[in-house]
């Protein structure tokens, strides 16, 4: 598995940015410990919550610094509130908090969909208050994002979805023969390439969007909700699925209020309440009061 | 380029995968077009009418039995050399009878059979190059030295110069309202079109808003995400302006000759090449709405 996930060079053509970016993924192994001790630290940091000057051994992929988020509709209730922590790369997060916790907003802040009214947020470096526009496409290319409704073409099949996404960043034909195919059998979906969404499963529905969002092997991963439509057997399909996307290398976060889920993946648990960042576990558990 | 031929091709399966709205797309915008073009040629048509009933009004200089031709010949090279006029014709007294007698309508060879002589005035008939300055002419005329000398009624002018006295204000007043209405009407209907055409293909590019969500997220950069959209209103409306060009067309070679049939005493024609200038004004016209217009509808949904 780890060898399909290593980058290929026409992608690193992208920027420097990418540069970067896939080259804390070229050698995993050798910079495992360093992460490691990045996520202990960020951690630390993201319980320290105000110590903003704290620099940990790499760098991480996400940055939120004191961000704070007030919607124009509601102007004296912020969606998030002075929200600090570090996603080291390589970590699995898990994100949850009741519906107007600020999970989504948290979420589409990350691709640049949103943009903070106060604080700094970092993506692989690159600061999204400043970034430029004609850049945020680049940045998002590196972004993979999962939904809860799928987002899929209902008149294109499973693998056109995917290619999709090729073709609409100039990818050539060939790259879109070779990935798709690939992708699509590591989502389990080799042998239902060219059924339509409305042939699938809701299951599957999930993973051709999962395809999607990987093909293009962008080192982060973000989810909302991704399994709040699904029945709790094939919910534990998809986690098994992203799980399997983390071992490769790809930092994952998952927004979700699915708590029987959380609590058996023991990963990182964020939790938001109200907009305020309230607890941060390295194994945590669902503790909210449902 | 390998981006353009993509262009190309993703609006072509585009239209065809969404073949109701691209049909719907280009009928609005050939009925507009159409519409504006049918508008155009109607108001250039009567534009014609008006000058050519315009061009009619003309002078009648009725010159006395015994005016000396010597000051006739004076006369007439004098308002020969007056830069209003376009041209003046000596119109003798049998020009005059038989003119009278070949006009339409009336049982006029009967009645010119039971007279005896002849009792029409020979005279100048002057054309103008500006029929709006027809007073000035016939001021000019009227103090004329010769004038007392070779008019058929001296004493009284009004009936020596016959310019269609009453009815010339009025005429002018009414085909000036004329011209400001039909190109006021023309510019509506453009609005209507322009409007009716945006709409149109707002409506088709939010029906795809998903379409374009996806294209966001996944990265693809707003040239990219726009290029097949505008592509695709180019075609629509390239497609559209051809019929609407063939239509007029055909307006023009078959339902034009009905209509002026139909009227025989009004000039309605159009020169062919005034309609080639029509056509080609809608097929650039089109072109513009169909791409300015999916560019303005996409514009909502591209803002990051």
């Amino acid at each position: 598995m780890p060898e399909q996930q290593t980058p290929t060079a026409s992608q690193s053509s992208n920027d420097e940015f990418i540069d970067f970016l896939l080259s804390d993924q070229k050698t995993p192994e050798h910079t495992l410990k360093q992460q490691a001790q990045a996520v202990k630290a960020a951690r630390h940091a993201a319980t320290g919550r105000q110590q903003a000057s704290f620099r940990p051994a790499a760098k991480p992929a996400i940055v939120f610094d004191r961000v704070t988020k007030v919607y124009q509709a509601q102007p004296g209730k912020p969606a998030l509130n002075k929200v600090t922590l570090q996603i080291a790369f390589g970590e699995f997060v898990f994100l949850v908090g009741h519906s107007g916790s600020g999970k989504s907003t948290f979420i589409r802040l990350l691709n640049r969909e949103l943009t903070s009214t106060r604080g700094t947020i970092l993506v692989g470096g690159e600061n999204l208050s400043t970034i430029k526009k004609w850049r945020i496409p680049y940045l998002r290319r590196n972004v993979g994002c999962v939904f809860q409704d799928f987002k899929l073409l209902p008149k294109k099949t499973a693998f056109e979805n995917v290619a999709f996404a090729l073709q609409v960043i100039g990818k050539s034909k060939a790259v879109i023969r070779n990935q798709v195919p690939e992708v699509l059998r590591l989502v389990g979906l080799g042998d239902k390439q060219h059924k339509r969404p409305d042939q699938l499963s809701g299951g599957e529905q999930q993973r051709v969007s999962i395809a999607r969002a990987i093909v293009n092997r962008p080192p982060m991963l973000i989810c909302d909700e991704p399994t709040g439509d699904l029945d709790p057997q094939t919910s534990l399909g998809i986690m098994k699925l992203l799980e399997r996307i983390n071992h490769t290398g790809t930092t994952v976060v998952v927004a979700t209020h699915d708590k029987q889920m959380v609590n058996a993946m023991r990963k990182r648990v964020i939790t938001l309440e109200g907009g305020y960042l309230v607890r941060d576990e390295a194994e945590g558990e669902y503790s909210l009061n449902a | 380029m390998r981006s353009i031929v993509y262009f190309i091709k993703e609006a072509l399966v585009n239209s065809r995968r969404n073949i109701g709205t691209a049909i719907g797309a280009i009928i609005t915008i050939f009925l507009s077009l159409l519409i504006v073009g049918v508008f155009s040629i109607t108001s250039l048509i009567i534009n014609n009418v008006v000058n050519e009933v315009e061009q009619e009004v003309n002078i009648s200089f009725y010159l006395s039995d015994n005016a000396a031709n010597a000051n006739v010949q004076a006369m007439e090279a004098q308002l020969r050399s007056n830069p209003l006029v376009s041209s003046v014709t000596y119109l003798s007294k049998d020009q005059a009878l038989q003119k009278f007698k070949s006009m339409p309508g009336q049982d006029n060879q009967n009645f010119v059979n039971e007279l005896s002589g002849n009792p029409l005035p020979a005279s100048l008939e002057i054309n103008l190059v500006d029929p709006e300055n027809v007073q000035q002419v016939v001021d000019s005329i009227e103090q004329n030295p010769l004038f007392t000398k070779i008019a058929q009624e001296p004493t009284k002018p009004d009936n020596s110069l016959l310019y269609g006295q009453e009815i010339v204000p009025k005429l002018f007043a009414a085909s000036n309202i004329i011209r400001v209405v039909s190109a006021i009407l023309v510019l509506m209907m453009v609005i209507v079109a322009l409007i009716f055409i945006y709409n149109t293909i707002r409506l088709a590019i939010t029906a795809r808003k998903t379409e374009i969500e996806i294209m966001r997220l996944v990265g693809a950069s707003n040239r990219f995400i726009r290029g097949p959209f505008l592509m695709e209103g180019a075609i629509q409306a390239l497609v559209a302006a051809v019929l609407a060009i063939l239509a007029i067309q055909f307006l023009v070679d078959f339902g034009l000759p009905l209509i002026s049939n139909m009227i025989p005493w009004l000039p309605v024609s159009i020169a062919g090449g005034t309609v080639t200038l029509v056509c080609f004004a809608l097929l650039v016209v089109g072109l513009i709405i169909g791409v300015l217009g999916s560019w303005l509808a996409m514009r909502k949904h591209l803002r990051v």
